[in-house]
């Protein structure tokens, strides 16, 4: 007769059995792999933070500045890891260590599509090519190649491989699968499956689309483990559209289990065509606003969140800015144009209204949120106190580390993404991105919630449960209203101050504020309130130190209701929250190098720009939520 | 049956099938010629910009080796001629050293000429494709049959701390807000403090709502999102069933109790079964193409890189 013991065991093990055979099955069925229930949901959601934008070696950009990083050591980094990086010693010791002081909760590696061949090639001895000049340039004159192999790839509108890649570019195609292998194997190998749930990763890339280097770029992450056998590149989709439809054949439409959402990035670089123009058809506007729920506001290249209006009412618009509206404009100063509309979020979101007024649909209904886009495989390295450069179009330090600032003055370093999802697992910070429940920042870890609805309760901030009420009563960022019951909307929103890291402390907050587009006739405008904190509150920096000074607050909290609404206007409304003033990265590194402009003999080798008219040497970080859209 | 066994087995059933396929070589043994040393010499100080030590020249000789036996047994399975891609390309390889021109003539027909001409072992771009394709189906093969129950069992013995979890805390927690209170917080905390340690009935309902949604249980990291390393830390580190004297956070004072502390570390089978899988699929991949290799290489007589054999 069995003990209870032994059948407890072996009911365990037909359970494991079952369950084992389970797995299998359900594999086979869906061609999804599978993965352990999360031991922490939260059903009101967590903040998630990650970093949708990372490039490795794998990207021509970032191996031609000395990075060697892969996308494993980039995921692994993001979990806490050291990483050594460029410039190397002798015997390839790294001369550089970077590690993160508060991990991150998820990453994508998004090396460039465009060239994952052509990389693979230039470095694979008897590959066919590998002869070829521009890999001989690869190879012993990188930063040239850097130029000569961009303008190729992403300056035409209609661009060609070079020769070296074969007819049809087969060659190159053919070597591209390797390292896009690798990126699937780097991202299972770091996706926590466990119940833990502790670190999550996407598959994904970056079409580099332009157009006489007015940047169309576009991040693309897929949902889970079945992704295209090739990722689609501008040689292969030389339109924003064709990459929609390629994704459409290829994975939405074509591939059991794969899903995908696009999100472009760098408007501030595109020359205005970003969002040149929101009159599509109703038909593809939702199809633009499905694949495409996110827009990145701001990273290492610079805000895109609204245009400097030197005479404009939001002067909080001159933050981290780019003196130039495209690439050519940074490497040919007398070509460079003032960024004008068309190429901000701001203008996109409003011409999005425009083109719903007309009875088009929107497809600018973006929700926001904010990357690093490092070309050093270094995730969510984004802390002002310690930028080390983030490469790419930035200075590089391949083979040694140049002399004063390690990047060019009007680079950052970059922000972070923010999610709020149930739990941390792919299908519930995929289905957060697609809601546009997000929000960016430029690198702080604040907290905000931002919640929209006709009957909330004023009295919220002062003690009832926000967010419950606001999920039960309302929409929460990333929303549309629903149809109104008169009267004007109201808008819960509260912000917590990051509370920092034992090294590097957070910093209080100084303000909140609502943004607020609407049309009017055939025109759009817009206007910004101030709804909690105080921006008077006379907190500054004391430059000496780059210590902080001034009181400012750890929460703030308000429900606003929209004194100037008219329910005939379609409307959005984001929230951006501001903390006080700290120094920015060139700051921080003018301090230390001794650096005292009064002194021309304190300035050292490179550290010319610390003394630039332009130099801003203080800095707002902020977070901006997605809009919430009322649409009549 | 053990994993090494399972795989053992998986090998010697694939070596069996093949040697069916094609029962004897007949061509010369592979070898890994000096210009393609050279050449993958050439490849690791491009991209690691220093001279490979002689761990890592005995490393790249191994690959070369082994990329040339899975080469040649991608062609005794005969994908090359059956691969779409490499009939394309293959042809097109013809049509370009005729001056033929794109499309012209019968792609079948080039295929088989290109074939017999040997173009195939020349080509790198269809040599990557042939092994890579035999790698795939080496992958695929190892991912069945399904693992056992004592499979994942035993992997996941072997590396248990692969799959941890963290310490977790279940709290009573009353909160006084700094925002709220301003200086009188600290005070109003420590005199809550005695309140709540002397029994006071309701005195936990006397702070201040927290400005987050509260969880049921915390890790270090739930705590240290909203409140900070220092307060998360503080708090894991109480002991339980007592009221702590006031915890600072970044957003005020908080008198905490802990009610159940649950260890962490490895996680049992249960809660890992889809990320032990997962790895132990990913090894058996591993060691089937490594088993794979051996026995491919006793075959053709040859030891590791560097052996007498």
């Amino acid at each position: 007769m069995p003990t209870s013991g032994s059948r407890s065991r072996r009911i365990q093990g037909v359970a494991l059995l079952l369950g084992a055979a389970l797995l299998g099955a359900a594999e086979a069925a869906s061609g999804v792999r599978l993965r352990e229930r999360c031991a922490s949901r939260q059903p009101l959601r967590t903040p998630f933070f990650g970093d949708t934008h990372v490039h490795t070696a794998f990207s021509q950009d970032a191996s031609t500045q000395g990075t060697r990083n892969t996308p494993r050591d980039a995921y692994a980094f993001a979990r806490g890891e050291p990483l050594g990086i460029q410039p190397y010693a002798e015997g390839g010791r790294a001369l550089r260590t970077l590690r993160l002081e508060r991990p991150l909760d998820f990453a994508v590696v998004t090396d460039h599509a465009e060239q994952l061949g052509e990389v693979a090639i230039c470095t694979t001895p008897g590959a066919p090519g590998h002869g070829s000049l521009v890999c001989r340039l690869y190879r012993a004159w990188p930063r040239l190649a850097f130029f000569v192999m961009n303008m190729r790839a992403t300056y035409w509108e209609e661009p060609t491989r070079f020769d070296f890649c074969g007819p049809d570019g087969v060659h190159c195609l053919e070597a591209a699968r390797g390292p896009w292998q690798e990126i699937q194997a780097a991202a299972e190998a770091h996706y926590d499956r466990s119940s833990a749930c502790s670190f999550t990763t996407f598959v994904g890339y970056e079409w580099t689309g332009a157009t006489g280097s007015k940047n169309l770029h576009r991040n693309v992450v897929f949902s889970g483990d079945a992704v295209p056998e090739l990722p689609a590149s501008y040689f292969e989709a030389s339109s924003p559209e064709a990459l929609w439809d390629r994704l459409e054949r290829d994975c939405i439409d074509g591939l059991p289990g794969c899903d995908a959402v696009v999100i472009p990035h760098n408007s501030n670089l595109s020359g205005g065509l970003m969002f040149e123009s929101g009159d599509v058809g109703r038909a593809e506007a939702e199809r633009r606003a499905r694949l495409e729920p996110l827009v990145e506001v701001m990273q290492h290249k610079g805000d895109s969140e609204c245009r400097l209006d030197p005479v404009g009412e939001d002067e909080l618009c001159a933050f981290e800015k780019l003196p130039y509206d495209d690439f050519q404009g940074k490497y040919v100063p007398w070509l460079a144009d003032e960024p004008g509309a068309g190429s901000f979020v701001r203008d996109g979101l409003a011409r999005g209204l425009l083109a719903e007024r007309r009875g088009g649909g929107n497809p600018f209904r973006f929700g926001l949120l904010a990357s690093s886009d490092t070309h050093l495989a270094a995730p969510g390295y984004v802390d002002e106190r310690q930028h080390p450069g983030h490469g790419g179009a930035g200075s590089p330090a391949d083979t040694e580390l140049p002399e004063g600032l390690p990047d060019d003055l009007e680079f950052n370093p970059g922000g972070l993404a923010v999610l709020w999802a149930e739990e941390n697992s792919r299908e519930s910070l995929f289905a957060a991105m697609q809601r546009r429940e997000a929000y960016g920042t430029s690198g702080t870890r604040l907290v905000v919630r931002f919640f929209g609805g006709w009957e909330l309760d004023p009295a919220l901030c002062e003690g009832g449960d926000l967010v419950a009420t606001g999920y039960a009563e309302g929409v929460p960022m990333g929303g549309v209203l629903p149809a109104g019951t008169g009267g004007a909307p109201r808008f819960a929103l509260r912000a917590l101050r990051d509370p920092g890291g034992e090294a590097t402390p957070g910093t209080p907050l100084q303000r909140l504020q609502i943004v607020k587009g609407w049309v009017e006739g055939d025109a759009t405008r817009e206007r910004v309130y101030d709804v909690a904190g105080d921006p008077e509150n006379g907190a500054d920096v004391d430059l000496a130190t780059c210590t902080p000074r001034g009181a400012g607050f750890d929460t703030l909290c308000r429900v606003w209701q929209d004194p100037d609404f008219d329910p005939s206007a379609p409307a959005f409304y984001y929230a951006r929250v501001l903390e006080n003033p700290t120094c920015r990265w060139s700051a921080h590194l003018c301090l230390r190098a001794g650096v005292d402009c009064e002194q021309p003999e304190t300035v050292g080798a490179g550290f010319e720009p610390c003394c630039a008219e332009e130099h801003r040497r203080t800095i707002q970080e902020r977070a901006w939520t997605s809009p919430i859209w009322y649409s009549p | 049956m053990s994993f090494g066994l399972r795989i053992a087995l998986l090998g010697a059933a694939l070596f069996v099938l093949d040697r069916q396929l094609d029962p004897a070589p007949t061509a010369p043994a592979p070898r890994v010629s000096a210009a393609r040393l050279d050449a993958e010499r050439a490849g690791f100080v491009a991209t690691r910009g220093r001279e490979p030590d002689a761990a890592e020249r005995r490393a790249l000789a191994e690959r070369a080796l082994d990329d040339e036996l899975l080469f040649r047994e991608a062609v005794a399975r005969g994908y090359h001629r059956t691969d779409p891609l490499v009939r394309r390309r293959l042809a097109r390889n013809l049509r370009f050293l005729r001056g033929a021109p794109d499309g012209a003539g019968d792609e079948a027909a080039l295929h088989r000429e290109a074939l017999a001409l040997g173009m195939h072992a020349s080509d790198l771009v269809v040599r990557r494709r042939l092994v890579q394709k035999l790698e795939l189906a080496l992958a695929a093969a190892a991912r069945r049959p399904e693992p056992s129950a004592a499979e994942l069992s035993a992997h996941h013995a072997a590396h248990a701390t692969r799959w941890e979890e963290p310490g977790r805390v279940v709290l009573d927690q009353v909160f006084l807000s700094r925002t709220l209170r301003g200086g009188a917080a600290a005070a109003a905390a420590h005199a809550l403090a005695a309140r709540l340690r002397g029994g006071e009935p309701g005195a936990e309902a006397l702070g201040d709502p927290l400005p987050f949604a509260a969880a049921t249980s915390w890790a270090h990291a739930d705590l240290a999102r909203y409140l900070g390393d220092a307060f998360a830390s503080a708090v894991l580190a109480l002991p339980v069933g007592e009221w702590s004297a006031p915890l600072v956070s970044s957003q005020g004072l908080h008198l905490v109790r802990v009610r159940e502390r649950r260890a962490g570390g490895p996680l049992p089978l249960a809660r890992a079964r889809s990320a032990v899988r997962e790895d132990l699929l990913a090894a058996r991949g591993r060691e089937a193409r490594r088993v794979f290799l051996e026995a491919l290489r006793r075959r053709h007589g040859l030891g590791r890189v560097g052996d007498p054999s």
